[in-house]
């Protein structure tokens, strides 16, 4: 009997040793695991269980009374959504934004990493200083950048300054440069959030392997292709899942700066879902809308698991 | 010698070329690192204009008549440090508990066979998938029957249901990273498990850990969908909610005001972060080395 | 031996504080007995009690804050007023009801909602409101309130759901200054949209070059600042039974050619715009007329003293034979269906003083928006600001009220949408609107 009272002990007086099986060496279930998951469980069931079934059954359904009454519309909300020409539109914007915010920021924030890695002084502060934007709250910088892009904005003053073109352009307000406008905000914040995570994969890999690349004669390229890519693979794929999943719900980049508009050039399937729910007060279309954006999630998620030949996850 | 012939030779690391390369890698990541501060100078540039200086055009690039008269006025429009301690009690609240309940689920989820292991991390991994927003309102109801409206407790409760998921999907990875013999040798010793846990493989965990609370304390520090609609009275707004007055009507912002707030509101994260910075790192290698 | 002592310290710590908190409970019981007695003496400064009760009954009062803070309703109210006691709730604006939807579905509604005229209908549909037909007829003042707000801004398929509160209407604002120096009347600004047109180019001929800040890029402005030209002319957004929408007539099309004639002739600042409205550039001087609400009565105010001495206001430009139009939006207020009882009768109490000579002071003098009531255009203050107030006036007596229609808020999208296209040039006033047209009938069909 220890005559410690640390709070591993407590836990251990707690917890008889029955339920471990590695000391009784007994056979039989062993509910020790379950129990590990129990309070997330518990959590997770009472807290969003039941408000996702609730929303599951609300998207088969219209709200005749706030609080109230309901009415079955079977599939009604689902089809008035994909016969919707501006689901589409926002579909097609939404795999453009994608592209702006997982695969633009993976591949600057891959280069930057390598750049960093190979030892410059300064290291930290380069990682520290391009993580910040990270930080800052997405409303904010929707502003900032909503400002510098403006007509008054320093964008356009340092072009009209260059003399590159006579009059302010229009970047946010335009339908061809909506969407560009948000992916430079989107770039800014995401960069240094794949920086810092390909960084740490980068300097987890053992110097020792490139001294037996170098030995070998393998040249930069190839060392880089055949065995920094392959050891990066897992830290990859845990930012492209979690940007892929971000991207198919995030809307307040594109809401905050330019609304979706002008005329849907800049909608994105989240920002309209939002208009639908929260705006146009349709709830039960809202519901369907957030399920096919769950199941849009899903899918592709599924899909880069899959292609990539992973049991990572 | 031809362009290409040359790249080359800088890529393959020949000795002549590498002073130039480490200058050329410098020079790109200064001017990346400047790319990337611009908009964070203007911030703070902005809130130390007047009113009348920000909408001048071209814009004044240095604050002609640095004031912090926007601070000052800002920090007059509520009592934003009783907001503050709110946020740092949401968040610090939101990040301990997730991780109590994440980590052991992470951690059997990741070394342990058992029936149904994959379902249920399918089940937690699927939370990361929902739009949170269409759970708003179901989720509202719920917890105003249960009494968790306008409380702190309450949106804590929120959020840690929210990031369950995520943080289950980072410390996963993590654990099963580890090596594998740890508990062998344990069990050998005639450990029980749960002490194992605590005792050995959480320690190990830390720069995970670090990892996790860093990314929930700082996303639930700025969420402000959940803290609007589950905090009614004032005295317990978070900053992200208190943030949103300066916004008033598309178009009416009160930038100078708007920027010195955010400056504010982001410091404690910043010095936060290069605090921890370090055990980040060493997290994030950890999360990712197989 | 450690355990027990620990034990007994719990314990006694623990009778401590049950002790504590009986004396607090004890404390508060006798406060509420005492008051108690001696509140059924107090006289009510209205002469009216409610409820009878020892307490006030505590309603809560939920707005919409953004510039302006209604919560100043309930201090003023709760100043003057012992037996009911607001407790106000504002949001900002950009949360655009969110919350409060998550409230009454929860059933916790607040007893009195001051609701943005244009969600009315849908609020109205879901069921969140009290219908108040008997209440609204009732009211003393009823003969005295503006027409427009007695046909639209209260009702809804032929109930009334709320009171009319604080008004926002639409009027351009012109500096006397910058008119006298370019040779036009300052008593006499420009009535139809050829004079608007044509002050414009006097305008800008004497150096101003930029005479008129507007835009219409924000949703919400198509209806603020557009319609009332469409009205003006006779034309209609959507007919009698709001069956079909007609912004695809004549009407329509010749007040978005005024717009684009605007754009086109660099009169005006870029109407597309979304990033600021038009106040800054107007109380800068930079510009010398500028399209707003009656918000910018208090925001040029506060930024250019001076200016503010030498402004008028006027009624938006008409076509020729038309009648000059314009919008009436702000609040109405309501009571909500779940409230009953006492605090439904506290709620109506409220909702009733509003409209008062006291409650139409807070409107114009404190947030700078208009009453409902002729009678509270008939104080010093609006008096003394007769070059303000007239338009404004004769505003609330030829505009119109938004139409109740409880999915106007899908339709202003496809509105906004193509005064856009037509203004960037991408697309002729005529085809935009009855590109519109289709998809706000496919709205209203669906």
């Amino acid at each position: 009997m220890s005559s410690r009272n640390t709070l591993s002990d407590r836990i251990g007086r707690f917890v008889p040793d029955r339920f471990s099986s590695s000391t009784t060496g007994e056979p039989g279930i062993n509910w020790t695991p379950y129990l590990y998951l129990l309070p997330a469980f518990v959590l997770y069931a009472v807290v969003l269980v039941y408000p996702f079934i609730d929303t599951f059954i609300l998207s088969f359904q219209r709200i005749t009374t706030l609080g109230g009454e309901r009415r079955w519309v079977g599939l009604q909300n689902y089809e008035a959504i994909l016969s919707d020409p501006i689901f589409w539109r926002a579909s097609l914007n939404t795999v453009i934004f994608s592209i702006g915010m997982v695969f633009v920021p993976l591949v600057l924030g891959l280069g930057l990493a390598i750049l960093i890695d190979t030892g410059v002084s300064g290291t930290s502060t380069f990682r520290s200083l391009i993580f910040v934007p990270v930080i800052v709250p997405l409303v904010v910088a929707g502003i900032i950048f909503g400002w510098l892009l403006g007509t008054n904005g320093l964008l356009n003053s340092v072009l009209v300054g260059a003399g590159i073109i006579e009059e302010p352009m229009r970047f946010l307000n335009s339908t061809t440069w909506s969407l560009p406008s948000v992916l430079v905000m989107v770039i800014w914040k995401r960069t240094g959030y794949y920086l810092v995570i390909l960084l740490a994969g980068l300097q987890g890999i053992p110097d020792n392997v490139y001294e037996a690349a170098r030995v070998a004669g393998k040249s930069r390229w190839a060392t880089f292709r055949n065995i920094t890519l392959p050891l990066l693979k897992p830290a990859i794929l845990v930012t492209v899942i979690i940007g892929i999943i971000d991207s198919v719900k995030a809307f307040a980049h594109v809401y905050v700066m330019t609304g979706g508009g002008p005329s849907h050039s800049s909608e994105i399937l989240a920002t309209y879902f939002y208009k639908v729910a929260f705006r146009f007060f349709q709830f039960g279309k809202g519901a369907a809308y957030g399920f096919i954006l769950f199941a849009i999630a899903l899918t592709l998620s599924l899909l880069v698991i899959r292609f990539s030949g992973g049991s990572e996850i | 010698m031809s362009v290409v012939t040359r790249i080359r030779d800088v890529i393959s690391g020949d000795s002549d070329v590498r002073t130039v390369t480490r200058v050329g890698t410098l020079a790109t990541l200064t001017v990346a690192t400047i790319l990337v501060a611009i908009p964070l100078y203007w911030m703070v540039a902005t809130s130390l204009k007047t009113s009348v200086q920000i909408g001048v055009f071209p814009p004044y690039l240095v604050p002609p008549t640095p004031t912090i008269d926007p601070f000052i006025n800002a920090l007059q429009t509520g009592p934003w440090v009783q907001w503050f301690l709110n946020t740092v009690v949401i968040s610090g609240g939101s990040t301990i508990l997730v991780l109590a309940l994440a980590t052991p689920a992470a951690y059997v989820l990741g070394r342990r066979e058992f029936p149904a292991r994959k379902p249920l991390y399918v089940l937690f991994i699927g939370i990361l998938m929902i739009p949170a927003q269409i759970l708003l309102i179901p989720m509202y109801t719920l917890f105003s029957r249960i009494g968790l409206i306008n409380t702190r407790i309450g949106l804590i409760v929120a959020y840690s249901a929210f990031f369950l998921g995520f943080v289950v999907f980072l410390l996963h990875s993590f654990f099963t990273n580890l090596p594998d013999n740890v508990e062998d040798a344990a069990h050998i010793g005639g450990v029980p498990e749960w002490r194992t846990f605590l005792r050995v493989i959480l320690p190990m965990a830390k720069p995970g850990i670090a990892t996790a609370a860093i990314f929930v304390f700082v996303f639930t520090w700025n969420e402000f969908l959940f803290a609007l609609t589950f905090l009614q009275t004032q005295e317990l707004y978070t900053i992200s909610v208190g943030l949103q007055q300066f916004q008033g009507l598309r178009g009416t912002v009160v930038y100078n005001q708007l920027f010195a707030m955010s400056t504010l509101a982001t410091l404690p994260l910043l010095i936060g972060f290069a605090l921890f910075s370090e055990q980040f790192i060493k997290g994030m290698a950890g999360l990712n080395l197989k | 031996m450690s355990f027990d002592d620990e034990s007994d310290v719990d314990r006694r710590r623990i009778l401590k504080a049950i002790g504590a908190s009986s004396v607090l409970g004890l404390a508060g019981c006798s406060g509420n007995g005492g008051s108690g007695e001696t509140e059924d003496e107090t006289d009510n400064t209205d002469g009216t009690d409610a409820s009878g009760d020892d307490e006030p009954v505590e309603i809560t009062y939920r707005d919409r804050s953004g510039g302006s803070d209604p919560s100043i309703y309930a201090d003023v109210y709760n100043d003057s007023h012992d037996s009911i006691e607001i407790n106000p709730s504002m949001k900002p604006v950009e949360e655009k009801y969110r919350a409060l939807i998550a409230q009454i579905s929860a059933g916790n509604s607040p007893e009195v909602l001051g609701l943005d005229v244009v969600y009315l209908p849908r609020f109205a549909q879901l069921g969140a409101l009290d219908t108040i037909n008997d209440f609204f007829d009732s009211r003393e003042y009823t003969d005295e309130i503006f027409q427009p707000l007695k046909e639209d801004f209260i009702n809804w398929n032929d109930d009334v759901y709320a009171m009319p509160f604080w008004i926002d209407l639409s009027a351009y604002y012109y500096n006397k200054n910058h008119y006298e120096e370019a040779g036009l009347d300052p008593e006499n600004p420009p009535e139809t949209f050829q004079e608007f047109l044509d002050a414009c180019e006097t305008l800008q001929q004497a150096g101003y070059d930029t005479p008129l800040s507007n835009t219409l890029g924000f949703v919400g402005l198509e209806s603020f600042f557009y319609l009332p030209h469409v009205w003006a002319g006779g034309g209609e957004f959507l007919n009698e039974d709001k069956t079909e929408c007609l912004i695809d007539e004549q009407p329509a099309v010749d007040a978005l050619n005024f717009f684009l004639e605007l754009q086109e002739n660099g009169y005006s600042t870029d109407q597309t715009s979304t990033e600021s409205f038009t106040y800054g550039a107007f109380a800068a001087e930079e510009t010398s007329m500028m399209y707003g609400g009656g918000t910018g009565v208090g925001a040029v105010k506060s930024q250019n003293e001076e200016l503010f001495e030498n402004m008028g206001t006027a009624m938006f430009p008409k076509p020729e034979g038309g009648t000059r139009s314009s919008f009436l939006g702000g609040d109405s207020i309501s009571v909500s269906s779940q409230a009953s009882g006492e605090k439904r009768e506290a709620a109506l109490e409220f909702i009733d003083w509003v409209n008062s000579e006291e409650g139409m002071k807070v409107t114009v003098e404190d947030l700078g928006y208009l009453p409902a009531r002729k009678s509270g255009f008939d104080t010093e203050y609006v008096k003394n600001r007769q070059d303000i107030f007239g338009a404004f006036r004769q505003g609330m007596e030829q505009g119109h009220a938004p139409p109740m229609h409880p999915r106007f808020l899908e339709m202003q999208g496809p509105l906004n949408n193509a005064i856009e296209r037509v203004l960037l040039g991408n697309q002729d006033p005529q085809p935009a609107l009855t590109q519109a047209a289709e998809t706000i009938n496919g709205v209203l069909q669906s």
